[in-house]
């Protein structure tokens, strides 16, 4: 339950939920501006290069994205299930789908550590470090370099969700959450909602175009 | 404590079936003879997947009003960005994009602790 003093601060407990969820929103939009940097970045060279990005673009392994998609679309319907649960006052219900959220993601980066591992093998490196013979061109190298950009930040933000995911999970188990308690359920559920939504947007880009 | 606004079990089941099915609309698209429009549909329907995300999965149905505004802020922006810098590098004049790739130059005074590619 949140402390008195606290709600007496904030004039009512539903003053506080809705504060700290506009906080959320004002992060999630330096997110949004953060990532939009990269995609600025892959459209630009995406018009200089319109070719050559295709023709790396045919690397990708479109089979892994799409399941890496999937994993990651079902986990946050998971995760919304989970919110769901604890509003009705099933906290227990709601951790067991936290963890299993969390295994998704987990999933979805060691799927992420496979693909790198194909990729490194024909030598489909960033930088200087790019030896892909089979697209020996100018632009290419900036390709992949820009995707493990753009899939290694995400993969940073997916790790760090896991984490907090399971935090939360440990929590809700735990009993520290209840029907009319739950704001840092609905806020950690909201970052990983977010890592979805990046992610939906990057697979297009990289892997289908 | 679950008010009118919120989804319940089969709304949000509902939602996720819902973005399957346009996980699985954008890969069967991808496998059809696809041309220049390939890329805006797949992100078209990745905006509707954004939207649907948003409105019921991180609850601006239920409380609308300053969220919605920084979400609506962030995107116009981003919108503005991407449109500035693509339509100017789409109509530079062609010599002045130079062909690439270019060897990265070490810092003055590093080149001895340069690391050498694999």
């Amino acid at each position: 339950m949140p402390h008195e003093s606290t709600a007496e601060h904030w004039g009512s407990e539903a003053a506080r939920a809705h504060a700290a969820h506009l906080g959320m929103w004002l992060f999630i939009s330096t997110e949004v501006l953060l990532f939009a940097a990269l995609f600025t970045t892959y459209g630009v060279y995406r018009s200089v290069y319109p070719e050559v990005w295709r023709e790396a673009q045919a690397h990708m392994d479109v089979t892994l994205g799409t399941v890496n998609t999937v994993v990651l679309v079902t986990s946050s319907v998971l995760v919304a299930l989970a919110v769901h649960a604890t509003r009705e006052g099933r906290p227990g219900t709601g951790g067991a789908l936290l963890g299993l959220a969390a295994l998704l993601g987990v999933t979805f980066l060691v799927l992420k550590g496979v693909e790198y591992a194909g990729h490194a093998r024909e030598g489909g490196l960033p930088g200087e470090w790019y030896r892909l013979e089979a697209l020996p061109k100018p632009g290419a190298s900036l390709f992949f370099s820009l995707y493990y950009l753009l899939t290694g930040l995400h993969a940073v933000h997916v790790t760090l969700g896991v984490g907090v995911l399971t935090v939360l999970a440990v929590r809700a188990a735990a009993g520290g959450f209840s029907a009319s308690d739950h704001t840092p359920l609905e806020l950690g559920g909201m970052y990983w909602h977010l890592v979805d939504v990046i992610w939906l947007f990057v697979y297009p880009i990289l892997y289908l175009s | 404590m679950r008010d009118a606004k919120s989804l319940g079990v089969v709304g949000v089941l509902g939602v996720g079936m819902g973005l399957l099915a346009l996980t699985a609309l954008t890969f069967l698209l991808h496998r059809l003879p696809h041309g220049a429009w390939s890329l805006p549909t797949a992100l078209l329907i990745a905006s509707v997947k954004g939207v649907l995300i948003a409105t019921f999965y991180m609850h601006l149905r239920e409380r609308r009003g300053g969220g919605v505004l920084i979400l609506t802020a962030s995107v116009v922006f981003v919108a503005v960005l991407l449109t500035v810098c693509i339509l100017e590098t789409r109509t530079r004049f062609a010599p002045s994009i130079p062909p690439g790739p270019f060897p990265v130059q070490p810092l003055p005074g590093l080149e001895a602790t340069r690391a050498a590619p694999p």
